[in-house]
C-alpha cells in the first residue's frame, strides 16, 4: 500500500514538474498583465483626497528584480496575488515595463551602460504565475535600479488613474 | 513661550524584550508634538510606550540643548507604529544610535529649515526603509517628485518628471542647505 501511494505522490511530482518547467520555458507576452500587491503596512502608496500615488518602494526587491504574478496563469484572480487584506493589488502591462530603458552615465554625463528591462517566468512550485522583472545586464550598482523602480511606480500610477486597481487598498473599498 | 516637554513612558513591550523605556516628545513655538529619542534607546524601546504606562512633566526650557524643531516626518514612525506596521518595524531595528537615522533626522530638519526660511510649499513625505536599509524619503508636488535615499551620512536625490519618464530623470545628492533650497525650489516650481 506504501509502495502504490509512493508512486502516485511521484506521479503528481513529475506532473508538477513537469508543469513548472513548462511554464518556466514559457514567455511573457507583450499583451500580459501583471499583477503586484503593494503593501499599506510598507507604505507601498499614497492615498489623499484627490489622489493616488504608489511609492517606489512598492517594487522594492533585495534581488533587485520585482516579483510580479502573471493575470492568465492567475485566471485573472488578483485576489491570488495579495499578500494580506490590508494591501492592494496594481497591474502592469508586460509590453510597458520592457519599454523600460535605463541609461547609467559616468560622471561626465556620458553613457556607460543601458539596461533592458524584460519581464522572465518564474514560477515555484507554491507560485507557477510568479514572474519578475530583470535587468539586462546586471546593475552595476544600486542608482539605476532606484530609476527602475521610479519608472515601475509611475507606470502603476498611470494604471490606476485610466483604469483603477486590480484590488483596491482597504481605505478606498466601498463598504 | 518656549517651552520643552518631555514625556516619559515606561513599559515592557509584549513583542520585544526590551524593558522599560524613555522617549520624549518637544513642544516647538510652533506647538508641535515632536519624538525624539532619548539617551540612545533603540528604536524598538522608544516606541514601547505605546503598549505601557505614559507620564508626562514640564521641564525647564535648555538653551544649549539641540532638540530638533520639527521632524514629523520622522514622529509619524512612532505614533504610528503598530505591530502590524512593517515599515515602522524595520524602522525601530535600525535604532536610535542608528547613523542612517539620525543623519535622517538632521538631514529633514535642515530641509524644513530651509521651507521655513523662504517660506515654501510643504507636505509630509511617504517614509519607507530600502531592502538595504535606507531611510526612504518621497514627495510629490504636481507633475513632479523627489525621492531621497538616506544611508548613514548621504543623502541621494532622484528627481522625477515630466510626461516622458524615460527620459526626465536625474540623479544627485544634497546636503548642503544651497543643495536643498535648489531641490525644493525645483519640485514646487
Amino acid at each position: 500500500m506504501a509502495n502504490f501511494i509512493d508512486s502516485v505522490l511521484s506521479v503528481f511530482r513529475y506532473m508538477g514538474n513537469s508543469f513548472i518547467e513548462t511554464l518556466a520555458n514559457d514567455v511573457v507576452s507583450d499583451d500580459e498583465l501583471l499583477y503586484r500587491s503593494v503593501s499599506r503596512d510598507l507604505r507601498g502608496y499614497s492615498v489623499t483626497e484627490s489622489t493616488v500615488r504608489i511609492s517606489s518602494q512598492a517594487f522594492s526587491d533585495r534581488s533587485r528584480c520585482p516579483s510580479v504574478d502573471r493575470a492568465k496563469i492567475r485566471d485573472h484572480k488578483p485576489e491570488f496575488t495579495l499578500k494580506s487584506p490590508n494591501d492592494g493589488v496594481v497591474g502592469l502591462i508586460a509590453k510597458d515595463v520592457r519599454g523600460i530603458a535605463e541609461t547609467q552615465n559616468d560622471s561626465k554625463g556620458q553613457p556607460i551602460c543601458v539596461y533592458k528591462i524584460d519581464v522572465f517566468p518564474r514560477p515555484t512550485e507554491e507560485n507557477p504565475s510568479h514572474a519578475q522583472i530583470e535587468p539586462s545586464p546586471e546593475y552595476k550598482n544600486s542608482t539605476p535600479f532606484k530609476k527602475v523602480l521610479e519608472k515601475l511606480a509611475c507606470q502603476a500610477t498611470i494604471r490606476i488613474q485610466n483604469y483603477g486597481w486590480e484590488i483596491e487598498p482597504p481605505e478606498l473599498r466601498t463598504q | 513661550m518656549l517651552s520643552n516637554k518631555v514625556n516619559t513612558y515606561s513599559g515592557n513591550s509584549p513583542d520585544y524584550n526590551s524593558g522599560a523605556t524613555s522617549y520624549s516628545h518637544t513642544m516647538s513655538n510652533h506647538n508641535q508634538a515632536l519624538a525624539v529619542p532619548v539617551d540612545g534607546n533603540d528604536l524598538g524601546r522608544a516606541r514601547t510606550p505605546l503598549f505601557g504606562e505614559y507620564q508626562s512633566k514640564e521641564l525647564s526650557p535648555k538653551p544649549n540643548s539641540i532638540v530638533p524643531y520639527s521632524y514629523d516626518s520622522l514622529r509619524v514612525l512612532y505614533r504610528g507604529y503598530s505591530r502590524t506596521q512593517e515599515t515602522y518595524r524595520r524602522m525601530a531595528e535600525l535604532g536610535a544610535s542608528n547613523e542612517t537615522y539620525r543623519y535622517a533626522l538632521k538631514w529633514v530638519d535642515q530641509l524644513k529649515e530651509v521651507v521655513s526660511s523662504n517660506q515654501l510649499w510643504w507636505n509630509e513625505p511617504l517614509v519607507n526603509l530600502s531592502m538595504e536599509s535606507e531611510i526612504v524619503l518621497e514627495w510629490w508636488h504636481e507633475n513632479k517628485k523627489v525621492t531621497i535615499y538616506i544611508l548613514c551620512n548621504i543623502a541621494q536625490y532622484i528627481k522625477v518628471w515630466g510626461e516622458d519618464i524615460d527620459d526626465e530623470m536625474e540623479d544627485g545628492f544634497a546636503a548642503s542647505s544651497d543643495e536643498l533650497t535648489e531641490l525644493w525650489k525645483w519640485l514646487i516650481s
